[in-house]
């Protein structure tokens, strides 16, 4: 990254080398969730809200005592999902899905989504922020992460 | 250096007048920004603003959670959405697309900060503001915020802010960077001022719609 040695930037350099944190830190998904586990659910789709803040997802999972669980996943932030190029006009309600994500640290049945599969076996992804952004600086294509990562 | 001993404080006045206005040029401010990386200087609290930390929890505090924009300095902070500069000749737009949040800060020299307007007009909490050029710089002055939290992100989440605290914003756009620095004073919290540093990168984006919708900001309204 060139950052212009001026004196301006230069309390900026200072600082960051100071702090040592990490650059990006969104507080509202790593207060409700806990992003070190992970969960995969398989249901019905019964609603896609696409929206800000946040996107959900509305799932119907069929427990082993032949009980329904309801779901509520939540996602990325509509605009940064349809500027980012996510597919999300393929998801639709009444499809059976396989949602990875994360879960709530304190509701049952909650979680944050990340990665979907459709029934016909393709995913649908957001690649995140930092590679959107590290794309455009590059001038090169939108390549996502491993998934699970 | 003979040349200096002739008049060398004139040298030095000239120099001095010369040099912000060679660089006078404040144009490449205007665009549309997305950030590239951020930064908190080392964070001074007085035993009130320990306090105020100790006591914030996000899911009862965090104004987002209620559609409610926390503070300028968060909105510039987060890193998502892009947010536009346009320049006129006696204000500068700032439009954010996080929370629909936009600004129109009056450029007057003469104009003192209690007589300045509430900037965002629909969240009078976060203040009023002037600004003024100090050549290339663009330079806003902000008071009269609400009690609340100056950033519920990164290394400060959850610091507070009284109805004293100062902001000084400065931006500065070199080519297709813009560096912001931002200073928060407010002695009830800080024994130092709070700096807090960004770099945004010029990107063609449109600033979109946020609307955010409480349904999708609180997950405990919903269930």
């Amino acid at each position: 990254m060139n950052i212009p040695k001026k004196p301006f930037a230069a309390g900026l350099t200072l600082a960051l080398a100071l702090s040592g944190q990490s650059v990006l830190a969104h507080h509202s998904v790593t207060a409700n969730f806990d992003t070190s586990a992970r969960h995969d659910i398989t249901g019905t789709l019964t609603a896609f809200h696409l929206r800000n803040p946040h996107s959900q997802f509305e799932i119907d999972v069929v427990e082993a005592d032949g009980t329904v669980s309801q779901w509520l996943v939540d996602w990325g932030t509509k605009n940064d999902l349809v500027r980012r190029g996510v597919d999300v006009d393929r998801i639709k309600v009444g499809q059976e899905v396989t949602i990875t994500l994360v879960p709530s640290r304190r509701l049952e049945h909650v979680g944050y989504a990340r990665s979907l599969v459709l029934a016909d076996g393709t995913a649908i992804r957001d690649c995140g922020y930092a590679a959107f952004r590290d794309a455009l600086v590059s001038g090169s294509e939108l390549e996502c992460e491993e998934p699970g990562r | 250096m003979d040349r200096l001993h002739g008049p060398p404080q004139l040298f030095f006045v000239g120099l001095a007048l010369w040099l912000p206005l060679a660089s006078a040029e404040p144009a490449d401010l205007e665009g549309t920004w997305l950030q590239l990386s951020n930064a908190t200087a080392p964070i001074h609290l007085t035993p009130a603003g320990e306090a105020a930390v100790a006591d914030y929890v996000p899911l009862r505090d965090d104004p987002d959670f209620r559609c409610q924009p926390a503070s300028l300095t968060n909105v510039i902070g987060i890193p998502d959405p892009p947010w536009e500069i346009r320049l006129h000749d006696d204000h500068v737009e700032i439009n954010f697309e996080y929370m629909d949040v936009k600004r129109r800060v009056p450029i007057d020299s003469e104009l003192s900060l209690e007589d300045a307007p509430y900037t965002v007009t629909d969240h009078p909490h976060m203040g009023r503001s002037v600004g003024r050029y100090e050549g290339d710089v663009l330079v806003i002055d902000t008071g009269d915020i609400a009690e609340g939290y100056v950033t519920t992100l990164f290394k400060a989440e959850g610091h507070p802010q009284s109805t004293q605290m100062r902001y000084e914003e400065r931006y500065r756009a070199d080519g297709d960077r813009l560096f912001v620095e931002i200073s928060h004073t407010d002695p009830v919290y800080y024994v130092e001022p709070l700096e807090m540093s960004f770099e945004f990168f010029r990107v063609d984006l449109e600033v979109l719609e946020f609307g955010c919708t409480i349904d999708a900001a609180n997950y405990d309204h919903r269930m």
